[in-house]
């Protein structure tokens, strides 16, 4: 599984990023945790608002920060979409 | 029994109200009572001032940041978007400000959403009415200011952010600068995202409020308290009083009486009255108008009973009896407690 990041670098993409490494380290998936930071690389997913979250090459949140929990939710529920 | 957001808030609400109604009594009772502090000394006065309108002011913020929270939560730069397609230039400037008033986005967002908003179509003079009036018109300032200053400095502070970025976004479409925006931009064909519209429940908007609330008041929070002590600084000093009270009646406006330090943030407009009637029948000093009121006993005559009142002005201008006092223009007849 690949998470992605994506944000220029402001203290909310920062956060998520933490959080998501926090999140993956929990739920024990094998999973990377990039950050994008090129503006491009981040306009191609046709988000408006960053920090963005991408599960996959599925962008699953936008323009918040989700909590720990959330973050968890989203990737279990993520997995469970893949197996199915 | 769980307690949901919705509930929550409701409860919490509860608590606010409480807190807002005591806390004139109780700021009372911590100074003159439990501190003892002598009344009348410039120092109590500051003290006093400080310790009932720092918590005053916070709490006014956090009502008002979460009812904007609620009502932002009704809009997305998504939704956005999706009004401000195929509008003609003028009406499309015209709405572009005025929605950026109200959808949420943090700065750092700029440039997704300039480039979200011009891949759509949306014409460059148009995207920049939007990021124009976005970071410059915020609507909790608004309601403070409504609130604090009157609907006046409130509409003032609107119509000048909307007058700017409708301007700029006009005369940005009429500068043809399109060509000077990079191809890559015009070349992105973004995946097809959002198409699926979250629609929020009420408890997730109550949610998103309590964000807000946590977000932005853990931010300010500083400057509202340093702010405040400046204002109990200057209350202390009484430097800045000055005697020019006359000019206050003049332009109704208690916004530069002397003691706007004070005053102002105590009962917003009303004051222009008093200073006026004071002034008319020949008050040198509109004392109503002083925050340290509550250092007087109300003395009789002009409607209030011959014996006068035991009760310290301050406790009988936060009854009801202050908006007779400030709207109907009543000076207080006062007389010292010695």
């Amino acid at each position: 599984m690949v998470i992605k990041v994506l944000g220029s670098g402001c203290t909310n993409c920062k956060t998520l990023e933490k959080r998501a490494l926090e999140a993956v380290v929990s739920v024990h998936v094998t999973a990377t945790v990039e950050k994008v930071t090129d503006i491009r690389a981040i306009a191609a997913y046709g988000i408006l608002r960053t920090p963005g979250l991408v599960i996959d090459e599925e962008v699953v949140s936008s323009g918040s920060v989700p909590t720990v929990d959330a973050i968890k939710g989203l990737i279990v529920s993520h997995a469970a979409k893949g197996t199915s | 029994m769980k307690l949901n957001s919705l509930r929550l808030s409701v409860l919490l609400l509860a608590v606010w109200l409480i807190a807002y109604a005591v806390l004139p009594l109780a700021v009372n009772v911590l100074v003159y009572k439990l501190l003892s502090l002598e009344e009348g000394t410039r120092l109590t006065s500051s003290l006093y001032f400080f310790l009932y309108e720092a918590p005053k002011v916070l709490l006014l913020m956090v009502i008002v940041v979460f009812g904007v929270g609620i009502v932002r939560s009704y809009f997305s730069p998504e939704k956005t978007r999706k009004v401000l397609e195929n509008k003609p230039l003028l009406l499309g400037n015209v709405l572009a400000s005025a929605l950026g008033i109200v959808t949420p986005f943090c700065s750092c967002s700029a440039v997704p959403l300039f480039i979200g908003f011009v891949e759509a179509g949306i014409p460059l003079g148009v995207t920049f009415s939007f990021l124009t009036a976005a970071p410059m018109i915020n609507e909790i300032a608004v309601v403070l200011l409504f609130g604090l200053f009157g609907w006046r400095v409130a509409l003032l502070y609107v119509s000048m952010g909307l007058a700017i970025a409708i301007l700029a976004g006009y005369v940005i479409n009429k500068l043809n600068v399109e060509r000077y925006v990079e191809d890559w931009v015009y070349a992105i064909r973004s995946k097809p995202q959002n198409s699926r519209e979250e629609v929020l429940t009420l408890n997730a908007r109550v949610e998103f409020g309590f964000t807000q609330v946590r977000e932005i008041v853990s931010k300010v929070w500083v400057y509202l308290l340093v702010g405040i002590a400046v204002g109990a600084g200057i209350l202390r000093t009484g430097e800045f009083y000055g005697r020019a009270h006359g000019e206050v009646g003049v332009v109704g406006s208690p916004r530069v009486c002397p003691h706007w330090c004070s005053a102002l943030f105590q009962r917003g407009r009303h004051y222009s009255c008093s200073a006026r009637a004071a002034r008319k029948r020949g008050f040198p000093r509109h004392d109503a108008c002083l925050y340290d009121v509550g250092h007087w006993t109300v003395a009789s005559g002009d409607h209030h009973s011959q014996e006068g009142l035991e009760a310290p002005v301050d406790f009988h201008l936060c009854g009801r009896c202050w908006y007779g006092h400030y709207a109907g223009g009543l000076p207080l007849q006062r007389h010292n407690v010695t």
